[in-house]
């Protein structure tokens, strides 16, 4: 789709990306270095690169864990229907509020949706958990509604997963609707023109023209998030979790914190680590094949 | 979590609150005219410093000595407007009279470990400050045996000979022959310790006099009246539930930890079994009677439903806001959290006494022999002039200095409801049973069987407050005052209730194999305890847990303390 461009015609875009580049330097790529130590047995006075080597140790006691599996599971599981929620949401949220005629009704809503995207999980977590807490408002509805006892939501494993989910789709799918709203502004409407002369009803145009000519936005965002598969999201399952639900929301990265920030283990956090990088890396190539094959779209 | 945040504002109230006194002529003059000459030798000999002066505990040093040090900062934090740490009253004291200058390189919260993981953090990226102070728990000496393998801290063990002084000396031998073993390496001193207050370790039980007479029942002296008196409150309209935190054990506020004791069971502590060896403390039988019990609390609502998402801050809301009766604390709740709850209702009366177990007797846990310690960062200049420091803190700590105390301990100081240490920084060496022995001398005093003027000098602060209190028109107008008079008065009251059987920690620290297998096991035993105690999993799972425990790399580690511990 991108065709090489000489390089004359793109010098500023490429000056533009230059922030974004020296950002990924320097808290990507820089640290990244730092890998090694997944290798190495650690000694401060040495330093990453003077501590000895210690072979694939951390990587065998990686596999040796009992939580390994787990962990596994969970943050695929997570991600996975993080993923499908948050592209399904945004996506009708989207097409609802195109249909919207009155625009400032559009934009207002459109403005409304998309910050939660900017609130910090720290403040949305002390948020939620007083909402869904034994005394908070939620339960104070149920008690008011019904006789029913007041519901665990953080201490009981379902609920506190639907909780992680519909929070996090609150919070991102606004983010996500903006990207499918500017995708159908871009259609072109003499479709819709052609269309109405045929006599084509709103739905038959909705499957007929706007699904189809935003597939490929659609395909790309769920295809680069596979990227992001195997986060999780770590500050907003960090800031809401307990060990009465760890067997089914602890995930690589809440995993790693406990181990290397807490237990200070940090050859062993940095194997863990890198571990995820490396399946993580095989779910970018999968998504860019992926995206070349379904979504007309290729980066490299 | 909140274990250090309270550790730490118990040491720092001992510290930086408890000072006081009528004693007016101080140690520290005399002991500046006499330098000891039998240790200036030894002076020459320090591989660091080869100061051209003698040593003297108490001299100021010949140019100003600045150093970097790290500090936890609480919220409830009180300093006069404009001052700080680097900047006080205090401060401008060392600096006068001994010429040495704190400068804070950062600080952290005091919740969830914040420092520990900064100063490991520091360590990993090998930028300690100067000079730091260590809590033991959860795993201050892991952290030190690491600096002391990386060569990051100085050798102190001559600068304590020829610096520190008589009297701090003195008091080191109340902790025993072997205080200094935990930070010695290769028989050299690597850090000065604080020696602990084991008492401060127990759990007591508060309840509110007025509503247990209202109710007709008496001080709860089991887990059963602990019951009774709860349903009661129940009934008068009152909370019947029990403040209680996530951190169910080893806690000092609004935990579990007067029920374990109760069934002389001590979980997340290494301790003597009945063989000789040492054992953990969270897989005894015992714990499982205890669970059982706190099972039955759960289920018939005397437990908050969410206990497990509340700190201990949250947990005591209700003690603030007058419906709760009952808690778990420390002996110092009249610093926290009593003074909210005494001030929203000036006819709360609190009283606190250590629970008799289900074998009639009272057991509580307790802390290690030291329970912090001061490091200084190799390469640092002046080692000396820290030791200094420390000579100074030990007197101001142990009430003997008049100008501190009138800063920071009587009615009315400048620092009095400052709520943070002063000291540049700080060491404490007292009697390990000082708070009740403490509270005895206090009370032989008030009662006039002891003349004022022979008693310690602390001990004429404390009385010195407590009279100050009592004589007071409003007893509420100063809280600081109202927490002081009462620290002792009627906290300390409560260790003296009932005998008290303390099972001290057999081993603390975290060994090679524990840094590998202890998170997994943490993470198992947390949600095997909270599930029973939920009613997810029954009271049998118990024997299941121990089984993986033991599976899981818990036979491994125990084999590992028992080795390091014999050595």
């Amino acid at each position: 789709m991108l065709k090489p461009t000489r390089n004359k015609e793109v010098i500023h875009y490429h000056i533009m990306l230059f922030p974004v580049i020296l950002f990924l330097v320097i808290f990507s790529i820089y640290p990244t270095l730092g890998s090694i130590m997944a290798f190495k047995s650690f000694d401060p006075t040495k330093g990453i690169w003077g501590s000895p080597w210690a072979g694939l140790e951390n990587f065998r006691s990686l596999f040796e864990i009992p939580d390994f599996k787990r962990i596994t599971v969970n943050t695929i599981t997570i991600s996975v229907v993080k993923i499908i929620l948050n592209v399904s949401c945004a996506l009708a949220f989207a097409l609802l509020l195109n249909e919207t005629r009155v625009r400032w009704f559009k934009r207002s809503v459109q403005t409304v949706v998309y910050l939660p995207f900017f609130l910090s999980w720290v403040i949305m977590a002390g948020i939620f958990k007083d909402f869904f807490s034994v005394e908070g408002l939620i339960n104070g509805l149920i008690g008011q509604l019904s006789d029913n006892e007041p519901i665990l939501f953080f201490t009981s494993k379902s609920w506190f997963m639907i909780i992680i989910y519909l929070t996090d789709v609150w919070k991102g799918f606004g983010f996500n609707a903006i990207v499918f709203l500017a995708a159908l502004t871009s259609i072109n409407p003499s479709l819709y023109e052609a269309a109405e002369v045929d006599g084509a009803s709103r739905w038959r145009k909705l499957t007929h023209i706007t699904l189809p000519s935003i597939r490929p936005t659609i395909i790309l965002i769920l295809i680069l998030s596979l990227q992001g598969i195997l986060s999780g999201g770590f500050d907003q399952i960090f800031n809401l979790y307990n060990p009465l639900v760890y067997s089914v929301s602890d995930i690589y990265d809440t995993y790693i914190y406990r181990m290397g920030f807490q237990n200070n283990q940090y050859e062993f956090a940095t194997a863990v680590g890198l571990f995820r990088s490396a399946v993580a890396f095989i779910f970018i190539f999968l998504s860019q094949w992926l995206a070349e094959k379904y979504g007309d779209y290729k980066v490299f | 979590m909140k274990r250090t945040l309270k550790a730490g504002v118990s040491t720092s109230l001992l510290v930086a609150l408890m000072l006081s006194a009528a004693c007016s002529n101080s140690n520290n003059q005399g002991n500046e005219e006499s330098p000891k000459n039998s240790t200036a030798n030894n002076a020459a000999a320090t591989a660091t410093a080869a100061p051209a002066e003698k040593p003297d505990p108490y001299s100021k040093m010949p140019e100003l000595v600045e150093f970097t040090t790290g500090n936890t900062v609480s919220t409830e934090v009180n300093m006069p407007a404009g001052e700080s740490f680097e900047n006080n009253d205090v401060q401008k004291w060392f600096e006068e009279n001994l010429n040495v200058k704190p400068k804070l390189a950062w600080t952290t919260s005091d919740q969830n470990f914040a420092f520990e993981q900064k100063v490991n953090l520091l360590i990993a990226a090998n930028t300690i400050p100067d000079v730091l102070t260590i809590n033991v728990e959860p795993n201050g000496l892991n952290i030190l045996s690491k600096l002391v393998k990386a060569g990051m801290v100085e050798d102190l063990t001559q600068v304590y000979s020829d610096y520190a002084s008589p009297y701090l000396k003195e008091s080191m031998k109340l902790g025993g022959d072997d205080v200094f073993d935990p930070v010695t390496f290769d028989g050299k001193l690597y850090a000065i310790p604080s020696l602990s207050d084991i008492e401060t370790a127990i759990p007591v039980v508060w309840t509110r006099k007025d509503w247990l007479d209202q109710a007709g029942l008496q001080e709860p002296q089991t887990l059963d009246d602990v019951e009774t008196a709860l349903k009661a409150f129940k009934a008068m309209g009152k909370s019947g539930q029990l403040p209680t935190q996530q951190n169910i054990y080893n806690s000092d506020t609004a935990s579990f930890d007067f029920v374990f004791g109760a069934y002389n069971s001590y979980p997340g502590q290494w301790i003597k079994g009945e063989d000789g060896s040492i054992v953990y403390g969270s897989i005894q039988p015992q714990v499982k009677d205890a669970l059982a019990r706190l099972a039955k609390w759960y289920s018939e609502g005397l437990v908050a439903k969410d206990f497990m998402m509340n700190d201990s801050n949250k947990a005591v809301e209700a003690v603030a806001k007058g419906s709760a009766g009952i808690f778990d604390g420390s002996w110092w709740a009249p610093w926290y959290p009593l003074p909210d709850s005494v001030k929203n209702d000036h006819n709360a009366v609190w009283q606190d006494t250590v629970l008799n177990g289900e074998d009639g007797i009272a057991h509580a846990r307790g802390y290690g022999k030291i329970r912090s310690f001061v490091v200084i960062k190799k390469g640092f200049k002046h080692p000396e002039a820290i030791m200094k420091v420390l000579n100074v803190a030990q007197d101001a700590n142990a009430k003997k200095l008049d100008w501190y105390n009138k800063l920071t301990f009587e009615a009315g100081g400048k620092y009095t409801d400052a709520k943070m240490g002063l000291l540049p920084v700080s060491i404490s060496a007292k009697d390990p049973h000082e708070i009740s022995n403490r509270y005895k001398d206090i009370m032989a005093v008030l009662n006039g069987e002891k003349d004022v003027s022979t008693a310690e000098p602390e001990t004429q602060a404390q009385v010195k407050t407590i009279q100050t209190y009592q004589a007071a028109a409003d007893p509420f107008a100063d809280m600081a005052l109202w927490s002081g008079a009462n620290n002792f008065y009627v906290g300390a009251a409560g260790l003296a209730k009932n005998p008290v059987q303390q099972t001290l920690p057999a081993f603390i620290g975290t060994t090679d194999l524990m840094q590998k297998k202890k998170t997994a096991l943490d993470d198992l035993e947390k949600q095997t305890f909270l599930e029973i105690i939920t009613g997810k999993k029954t009271v049998d799972d118990f024997d299941s847990f121990v089984t993986k425990w033991k599976s899981m790399g818990g036979d491994e580690i125990t084999a590992e303390v028992n080795t390091i511990a014999s050595k």
